[in-house]
């Protein structure tokens, strides 16, 4: 569904991303972990189209998407959780989700899809006319999700979502995106809690900085890969508990 | 005598200050969108001034609904000029632009319309007609400015929060990128940005001219320069801070003027720029921001307080 | 000897830009002193004149990032000030009529050359950038840009509503024309220098870094409120100086000279020319000078058959301030300096940092590699990207 060739994504003088080759196929659920600095947030940005990439290419459903604006990748189908969440912290909770669908023609299912979603997150509608500034961190990621979900995209993106984030929303979180899994959703997931990841997904990357991948597979592979014990070691501490 | 003439003042400052609400609260919408300061702002003001002028004879409503149709097209334009192509410059770069299409308007009147003689618009008598209201004189003018003023500000609330695009604006505001990515298109947000605040450029504009009469190519300058400032006093980052600012700058300046001697009055405006400075050092995001804060830090510290007394 | 030969090469290339820059000034002065004609004098009076201002706006502005509009006021008060001091005290009794006593007791008797008037000037612009600029310092982006507006204002209704001291909104007329060609040149070549050195020293370097990422610089220890508040000094002392050469040789000047259109024509020089870099002050000076006054011919004298109405000369400056803008923001120069001759014809990579006008390599690493990056883990991963600081209010 999803096919990322040969990648560079440079800021200024800077490689963030260098010769990255990636897929994500339709009803996966994929993983991106590693350190900071590794390039992850860059990727995501480039696919949805805040960041033009210096070489290389993108393409969503045989599409090349490597140039294209970022409200026309949203109504291709994809959708980003951003790091920091980024709800506005101005609008209620209601206009946050809500702003989400905008973009979709058929307001009957809109309609029908804000009820569905009242339902998966009671915590906001419990909150639905309070203004985003009064979540706490994990409500605010939650509103994320679902603003994000209100597009109905085929392919979900979601930039460490359980960054800042106590181990029982942590939980919670994996908990939504399996669900979301299971429900047939594709999901492309960047995190830096690498266990977690690697135990949900289907199939993980794990990149080094500078923007490479150094191991990927599923989590048998990857257990199974000599090297990838001792960086794996390194990597557990980042937010397991 | 004295508590009714002070209270006269202040009912003339009112309808003085809110005119300056709502140009102010017109630039806090550009600032907040686009990150831009409009100086060219006041030069819409010009612009609707001179073609009052010419449709002062087409009849009241046709004047207005020209002189409002002509604002907006040029305001809808200059974006699309001038501003599109350096949207994603940085702030700075935008406010040398502003300056530099606010230069060139006002250039372009001097060698057009500004030339020769110079042009005025007669007010309408009827709107000088007072009436006495619990002792105080209000004109038809003031009524009219405070009513405009009021549903103006009433309408752009309304818009901003029930209106789909208002949401979209409110959210391009606060976080551009973001709006972007849940798919809101920047050009036609921008669009209507400087469409809206066409219209309140124009609002502003007839009531100023139906005000003050005369026109020239800098007469937007003083205007801008009051609104501007006190935007800023209140907070450019919202739009309720930006017209409360406007409001008080426009009653501060109005008041000074009236209260100063006579020979004192001229300095009206560097005493009040004076003021500005100082604001924006204790305040630089605004005073509705540090009021804010104050607030919240005091009911913070009375909560602590009753909770350690319990 | 050959080291004495390479320690003035060294010299020579360090001070290559201003030494170019300099060479300009004085060769065009050398046209002036032998053409012979009045109006070619005046207009490059005005050229040199502007360029100081320019070169003043390029090491406050250009070096911080921070938008003044305020300097020509500075000009103004040195304007007004030297005049005051050096007017004859006859003509002074009789425009000055109502000045209080405790200025017109100093004032009115003094009867100073224009070097002691032209450190009158410096002295009375510095104390005034002085008390101003401890406000302005503290603030950014746009809320220094207010505040520069507000000086600017400030001055303007001062002068205007204080004719007893200043003549008000008239033309004040009588100041002796004791300022040659030759003065403001020498002074533009020492403001040239000045300014270059300004940008190279570590004030310069401090300030620049600033500029380009606030909170990184303030995290290696720039004390950024300063190094502003210093260069906003140094500017207004030399808008001071320019205002004093300015009065007196144009000898009748108003309030009206400086304000929003003078502050315009610098912004776009400096800015079409280039504002990072003070062969950009001067380029951009001469490039919009000679349109400028071109037009301004055509306005008075009329060309290609048209009368020309005036205003036209304002309007190019401010479409080539928007071309400028909107086509290369950087300016003709592109920020940076003069080559050197030996750099034109050798690998990108051998450019010595400082022919250009961007941050030196080392400073930029101290800074993205800083603690206050926040990808970074260790002081030794430059590939972090530093996401830059954004404008607030």
């Amino acid at each position: 569904m999803l096919r990322i060739e040969d990648l560079t994504v440079a800021y200024g003088r800077v490689r963030a991303v260098t010769g990255l080759t990636m897929h994500v196929e339709e009803g996966e659920f994929v993983g991106v972990v590693g350190h900071n600095g590794a390039g992850k947030t860059s990727i995501l940005m480039t696919i949805v189209g805040t960041q033009r990439p210096a070489e290389g290419s993108i393409s969503y459903e045989e599409q090349d998407i490597t140039r294209r604006s970022p409200d026309d990748i949203l109504r291709m189908g994809i959708s980003l959780v951003p790091e920091g969440r980024r709800i506005f912290a101005r609008l209620t909770v209601g206009e946050n989700v809500r702003i989400g669908g905008h973009a979709r023609r058929d307001r009957a299912a809109v309609a029908k899809d804000l009820e569905r979603l009242r339902e998966r997150f009671p915590v906001l509608a419990e909150k639905w006319d309070r203004s985003g500034g009064e979540l706490s961190g994990g409500e605010q990621q939650q509103l994320a999700i679902a603003r994000a979900l209100v597009s109905a995209p085929k392919l979900l993106l979601l930039d460490e979502p359980t960054l800042g984030l106590a181990p029982l929303m942590v939980d919670r979180v994996f908990e939504i995106l399996e669900e979301l899994h299971a429900e047939g959703r594709t999901i492309l997931l960047v995190e830096q809690n690498a266990k977690r990841t690697i135990e949900a997904a289907d199939r993980t990357y794990v990149m080094r900085s500078g923007g490479q991948i150094q191991f990927q597979g599923t989590s048998r592979e990857l257990s199974e890969m000599s090297d990838f014990e001792t960086a794996y070691i390194g990597m557990a501490g980042d937010g397991a508990r | 005598m004295i508590g009714a003439i002070d209270l006269q003042v202040g009912v003339d400052a009112v309808s003085f200050g809110a005119l300056f609400a709502v140009m102010a609260l017109g630039l806090a919408l550009l600032f907040g969108v686009m990150r831009l300061m409009n100086f060219a702002y006041g030069e819409l003001i010009m612009v609707g001034g001179y073609t009052m002028y010419y449709t002062r004879d087409f009849g009241a409503l046709p004047m207005i609904l020209i002189t409002i149709v002509v604002v907006v097209f040029v305001s809808v334009l200059m974006e699309l000029i001038a501003f599109r192509p350096v949207r994603h410059a940085a702030p700075v770069t935008l406010l040398i632009t502003s300056f530099a299409v606010s230069f060139g308007l006002q250039q372009v009147a001097f060698m057009t319309v500004a030339k020769g003689r110079q042009k005025g618009v007669e007010p309408y008598p009827w709107l000088t007609d007072q009436h006495h209201i619990a002792g105080l004189r209000l004109s038809n003018l003031d009524i009219l400015t405070l009513l405009v003023a009021a549903g103006l500000l009433i309408g752009m609330t309304l818009l901003l929060k029930r209106t789909t695009i208002g949401i979209q604006l409110r959210a391009s505001t606060e976080d551009y990128q973001m709006a972007q990515l849940v798919g809101i298109r920047g050009n036609r947000v921008i669009s209507f940005a400087f469409a809206i605040t066409g219209l309140l450029a124009a609002a502003v504009c007839i009531l100023f001219v139906l005000r003050t009469g005369s026109l020239s190519a800098t007469m937007g300058v003083t205007p801008l320069l009051i609104a501007f400032v006190g935007g800023a006093i209140g907070g450019l980052g919202s739009l309720t801070g930006a017209a409360l600012g406007g409001f008080t700058l426009g009653v501060v300046i109005n008041s000074i003027q009236s209260s100063l001697p006579v020979d004192l009055s001229g300095y009206t405006l560097m005493f009040a720029f004076l003021f500005v400075i100082v604001v924006l050092v204790i305040a630089p995001s605004g005073l509705l921001d540090l009021t804010r804060r104050v607030w919240s830090a005091a009911t913070t510290r009375f909560e602590v307080l009753n909770r350690r007394a319990a | 000897m050959s080291s004495a030969f390479a320690l003035g090469r060294r010299y020579l290339r360090a001070a290559w830009t201003p030494i170019v820059l300099s060479a300009v000034i004085v060769i065009t002065w050398a046209i002036v002193e032998n053409a012979g004609s009045v109006t070619l004098e005046e207009d490059v009076m005005r050229l040199f004149l502007w360029m100081m201002l320019v070169l003043a706006w390029q090491l406050f502005s250009g070096n911080s990032g921070v938008m003044s509009f305020g300097h020509v006021a500075f000009m103004a008060a040195g304007a007004y000030f030297s005049a005051l001091l050096t007017m004859s005290p006859t003509l002074k009794e009789t425009t000055f009529a109502d000045m209080p006593q405790f200025l017109a007791s100093w004032i009115r008797p003094a009867e100073l050359g224009l070097f002691e008037s032209m450190l009158a000037a410096g002295a009375l612009a510095a104390l005034l950038a002085a008390v101003f600029g401890i406000a302005v310092a503290r603030l950014a982006g746009i809320a220094a840009a207010i505040a520069t507006l507000a000086i600017l204002v400030i001055m303007f209704t001062f002068i205007v509503q204080t004719p007893s001291v200043t003549g008000g909104s008239d033309v004040l007329v009588g100041v002796p024309r004791e300022t040659t060609p030759g003065n403001v040149a020498i002074s533009l070549v020492v403001i040239i220098f000045a300014v270059y050195a300004f940008k190279q020293s570590r004030h310069g370097i401090r300030l620049r870094a600033s500029r380009e990422n606030q909170e990184a610089a303030q995290s290696v220890a720039v004390n950024v409120r300063l190094e502003r508040y210093i260069a906003f000094v140094i500017a207004g002392v030399i808008c001071g100086v320019a205002g004093a050469l300015y009065a007196h040789y144009f000898s009748g000047f108003a309030a009206a000279d400086f304000y929003f259109e003078l502050t315009f024509i610098v912004v776009a020089m400096l800015v079409v020319g280039g504002m990072q870099s003070v062969a950009g002050a001067v380029v951009g000076t001469y490039f919009l000078t000679i349109i400028y006054l071109t037009a301004r011919r055509a306005e008075v004298d009329g060309a290609l058959g048209i009368e020309w109405p005036s205003g036209t000369a304002n309007l190019l400056v401010a479409i080539a301030l928007l071309l400028a803008l909107i086509l290369r923001p950087s300016g003709i120069t592109g920020g940076r300096e003069v080559p050197w001759p030996g750099a034109l014809w050798r690998r990108k990579g051998a450019v010595a940092a400082s022919a250009a006008g961007t941050v030196p390599e080392e400073v930029k690493e101290a800074i993205t590699a800083g603690p206050s990056a926040p990808e970074a883990t260790t002081r030794s991963r430059p590939d972090a990207p530093t996401p830059t600081s954004g404008e607030s209010l």
